[in-house]
């Protein structure tokens, strides 16, 4: 195939791809909708419903607009997730986009954070169990990530700062800070924040503080990369072009990270990005063992309080998020893998 | 070599990045005091106590007067902006403030004040009796239903003949009106346009109107004249205050608070414990009280006059508009086997809305306790207790599964516990015909220190728990006790109170809960605020 017509096989895919964004965006939106609508009951009865008379759960509605045909409210709700109205929760002073606002950037920190963890303890021992396959290490290996995976995450936390916190003082019980050492809001990640500020100090405790959540988090992620970086680098390396590389004299180092330890990483990337999705909904339960005020405080808030308004706008926010990524991955992907074509 | 080139500059990357984040320390870290003072605004020393770090599990729910009547938020207010008149640590009395001093007609129905002078609000603007009646104005006019304007109901009109004289004039007189406007209700704010406010009184039938109304006058910027300003309010982590180098009076002990919520108790303990923070200050279960009692690095300073609980049953429900069948709830409560069962015995039974620290109080509901339900009713009845989540504690779970366990003991109660977010909670369980809720637990923090505080909002059909009870007869006897200047002949009119609100049975009084605070050794100035107003002075705290 002729450079010509690969590279524009490739800018079709890509185009098509980013031009396949939309409706399934628009299909993933619709989701929400109906399935917060098809619940039993109906919003206001779902947050207010056995507090409220009849007579006030009609006021009410009407004047949130529940009342309205199926397809108003349906081109409502559309609108205002694709111009960043999200509703104002019944709970919050703030509008929903504002909670968003104020708690996305710890949950992405948070993910950030755990992501180079889990990558880096996944891929590492991942790659070397794959290449020491059935030797202590291997087997080590992946009795760690099974049993890493498999802890509940919550005990884990409370076990780290038992450990690490009360018993050996070496970081923090929780939070995103302690005393006042906060740098100046810019992005609301308080690593980048501290680094515009040029304020070393606050990079070393907001770095300080994202360590054992991160780490813990980081862990039980790193338990699925371990294994999914295993079973590719085992295939890998049984491969017709290792095989071929070892024939024609390549040196085992070469054969390893030229060959076969790229290759093996490509599924590995969609994961990683589906997985950064997914925490960017919020680690919950991480976010409420380490008190992080993040995306995952807020909605479990909202979820405790029957906050409905609030619990679809960050929601919503969140799906779009995970077809944003999709986008993301598909386009490396494709510019990585040249066999992944429409 | 291009290879070893990237794995041993990561590397080095790696080690850099670990050997910074050792470098970090833990917990005391951004929280050291300095020992340098700084000549202020005033030409007080500030300073030199420190930064200190609170805890609570509290909520700030508001910055604006006129919507606040939740303690965290009504602290934050005491520290940042001023009023009036205020009570002086382990005080009883109002002592000036805002107002230098101040004169009382004979018939009690003109107060003259003359405003302090050299006064600034943070923002710049001074302070002018103007300012005084804006504020006071404002509060009335929004009415605010989340917020405590009826306490200031009394007020007829302000004048201001000049810059440095406010004159308030009440409707009648009442012998509480100077410990009302201690509270931050009467918070003066300045006049200047930084808060908006209603051209006339907000009149809404419906609450729900009301509040909406109210709501788009509600500013959350704190403005106030007060030892500290806020720095940054990091809405559900923590909000920060500085002192405040211009103010007029006394510097802080300390340079700099910062309040952090936590979600739960138990995160508070930790971070109390690894010394993330200096103080804990509301709430700890018994079971976790009990543990920091016995940690050496962790004081503990007992209070007075802590809160009370109590269930509020709004007779504009059905299911307990009969008075048989609140008599018949109050003879199934047992405070004892509460006080043992939820918190290992560390509060107080109570059987009157005033707590027995009062001369005046009278434990009227005792009567129930040689009672039982079946003396007042026959049929079973059915209704839901609602409670605001762990508003007030970690224990708030237990405590309603005890309420409703003594109940349906009985054989004559079915109940359905329904647990509600606090903010929403207040919008929905008052005010009377509006209300949600027939049956929900509540507590009380004093709003001043006289017994009336124990009594108006619960008693009056204009208090925010009052107009659930909507009887003439008690209104009559509140207003009384308010305009009374004899202390024989008011004593005499809450014993009347006691006595009708015990028949009537709209509020049952549980127990008194006794007010601590833990802090870590080396905190000093926390025994001096933790008095009746339960008011936590920050400005008092200091650390070594």
């Amino acid at each position: 195939m002729s450079a010509t017509k690969t590279s524009g096989s490739l800018r079709r895919y890509l185009l098509t791809r980013i031009a396949l964004t939309l409706p399934m965006l628009l299909i993933l939106l619709t989701i929400v909708f109906l399935l917060l609508r098809v619940a039993p009951g109906d919003p206001i009865r779902a947050t207010l419903g056995d507090r409220l008379s009849s007579a006030e759960i009609e006021a009410r509605s009407e004047a949130l607009g529940f009342n309205d045909p199926l397809i108003v409210q349906y081109g409502r709700y559309l609108g205002g997730a694709l111009t960043g109205d999200l509703g104002n929760p019944i709970t919050d002073r703030r509008t929903t986009a504002g909670v968003i606002r104020d708690t996305f950037p710890a949950t992405l920190e948070l993910t950030l954070f755990a992501m180079l963890v889990a990558i880096t303890v996944g891929v590492l021992i991942g790659a070397v169990s794959g290449r020491l396959r059935d030797t202590p290490f291997d087997v080590g290996g992946r009795l760690f990530g099974i049993v890493i995976y498999a802890a509940p995450i919550f005990w884990l936390g409370l076990l780290a700062q038992l450990v690490f916190s009360l018993r050996l003082g070496w970081f923090p019980t929780g939070s995103r800070m302690t005393g006042f050492d906060a740098p100046p809001r810019v992005t609301g990640l308080q690593t980048v924040d501290a680094v515009i500020a040029l304020d070393p100090s606050a990079l070393v405790t907001a770095v300080h503080h994202l360590i054992l959540p991160g780490t813990t988090l980081g862990l039980v992620i790193g338990g699925i990369f371990i294994r999914l970086v295993r079973v590719n680098m085992l295939q890998t390396l049984r491969s017709d072009y290792v095989e071929a590389a070892h024939a024609r004299g390549v040196g085992e180092r070469a054969v390893l990270f030229r060959h076969a330890f790229k290759n093996a990483l490509v599924p590995v990337v969609t994961i990683v990005g589906l997985q950064f999705a997914l925490l960017l909904g919020g680690a919950i339960l991480t976010e409420r063992v380490f008190s992080w005020p993040g995306m995952g405080t807020a909605i479990l808030r909202f979820l405790e309080a029957r906050d409905y308004v609030g619990v679809q706008g960050i929601v919503t926010f969140f799906a779009i998020v995970v077809v944003v990524i999709s986008l993301i991955i598909d386009l490396v992907n494709g510019l990585v893998d040249p066999r992944i074509r429409y | 070599m291009r290879s070893k080139f990237r794995g041993r500059a990561f590397a080095g990357t790696l080690a850099v990045a670990l050997a910074l984040t050792a470098c970090g320390g833990n917990g005391d870290d951004g929280a050291e005091g300095t020992d340098t003072t700084e000549e202020g605004g005033n030409g007080e020393a500030t300073g030199g106590g420190g930064d200190i770090i609170f805890g609570t599990t509290d909520t700030v729910v508001t910055l604006d007067p006129a919507k606040a009547y939740d303690f965290a938020s009504s602290n934050i207010l005491q520290n940042v902006a001023e009023t009036l008149v205020g009570f002086p640590p382990g005080e009883t009395e109002p002592a000036p403030l805002l107002a230098e001093s101040w004169e009382v007609s004979d018939d009690g129905l003109t107060y003259t004040f003359t405003i302090r002078e050299g006064v600034t609000f943070s923002n710049g603007h001074e302070l002018t009796s103007e300012d005084v009646k804006f504020s006071l104005d404002r509060v009335v006019q929004m009415a605010h239903p989340a917020g405590a304007a009826s306490m200031l109901f009394v007020i007829d009109s302000v004048e201001t003949p000049d810059e440095r004289t406010a004159v308030v004039n009440l409707s009648a007189p009442n012998s509480t009106f100077l410990a009302r406007l201690a509270y931050t209700v009467a918070t003066i704010v300045p006049s200047d346009g930084s808060y908006p406010a209603p051209d006339a009184a907000i009149n809404e039938d419906d609450a729900e109107e009301a509040e909406t109304a109210a709501d788009e006058f509600v500013q959350e910027e704190l403005i106030g004249t007060g030892r500290y300003t806020v720095a940054e309010f990091r809405e559900g982590e923590s909000i920060t205050l500085e002192a405040n180098p211009d103010y007029w009076g006394d510097a802080p002990a300390n340079d700099r608070v910062m309040i952090r919520f936590f979600q739960t108790s138990s995160q508070m303990k930790l971070a109390l414990e690894s010394g993330e923070i200096d103080v804990a200050h509301r709430d700890f279960s018994p079971d976790e009280q009990a543990d920091l009692e016995g940690n050496d690095d962790v004081q503990v300073i007992e209070g007075e006059g802590g809160r009370t609980r109590y269930i509020v049953l709004n007779p504009f429900h059905d299911e307990v508009s009969d008075p048989d069948v609140r008599r018949a709830i109050a003879a199934a409560i047992d405070r004892d086997r509460i006080n043992e069962d939820v918190f290992n015995g560390k509060v107080e039974p109570i059987y009157s809305m005033i707590p027995p620290g009062y001369p005046e109080s009278r434990p009227y509901f005792d009567q129930y306790d040689d009672a039982e339900p079946g003396d007042f009713i026959d049929e079973t009845v059915s209704f839901s207790l609602h409670y605001g989540g762990e508003r007030y504690g970690p224990t708030e779970p237990s405590l309603v599964q005890v309420l409703e366990r003594m109940l349906e003991e009985s054989g004559l109660f079915e109940v359905e516990l329904v647990s509600t977010d606090w903010a929403q909670f207040t919008t929905e369980a008052w005010p009377g015909a509006d209300g949600q809720y027939p049956v929900f637990m509540l507590g009380w923090n004093p709003d001043y220190i006289d017994p009336d505080t124990y009594v108006e909002q619960f008693y009056w059909s204009e208090g925010f728990v009052g107009s659930m009870y909507n009887d003439a007869e008690m209104d009559e006897l509140v207003l009384g006790e308010q305009a009374e200047l004899d202390a024989d002949v008011r004593t005499d009119i809450f014993d009347q109170i006691q006595q009708k609100a015990a028949e009537d049975v709209v509020n049952i009084p549980l127990f008194q809960e006794v007010p601590y605070v833990f802090a870590r050794q080396g905190v000093s100035g926390l025994e001096d605020t933790m008095d009746q107003t339960l008011i936590m002075r920050y400005w008092l705290v200091s650390k070594n």
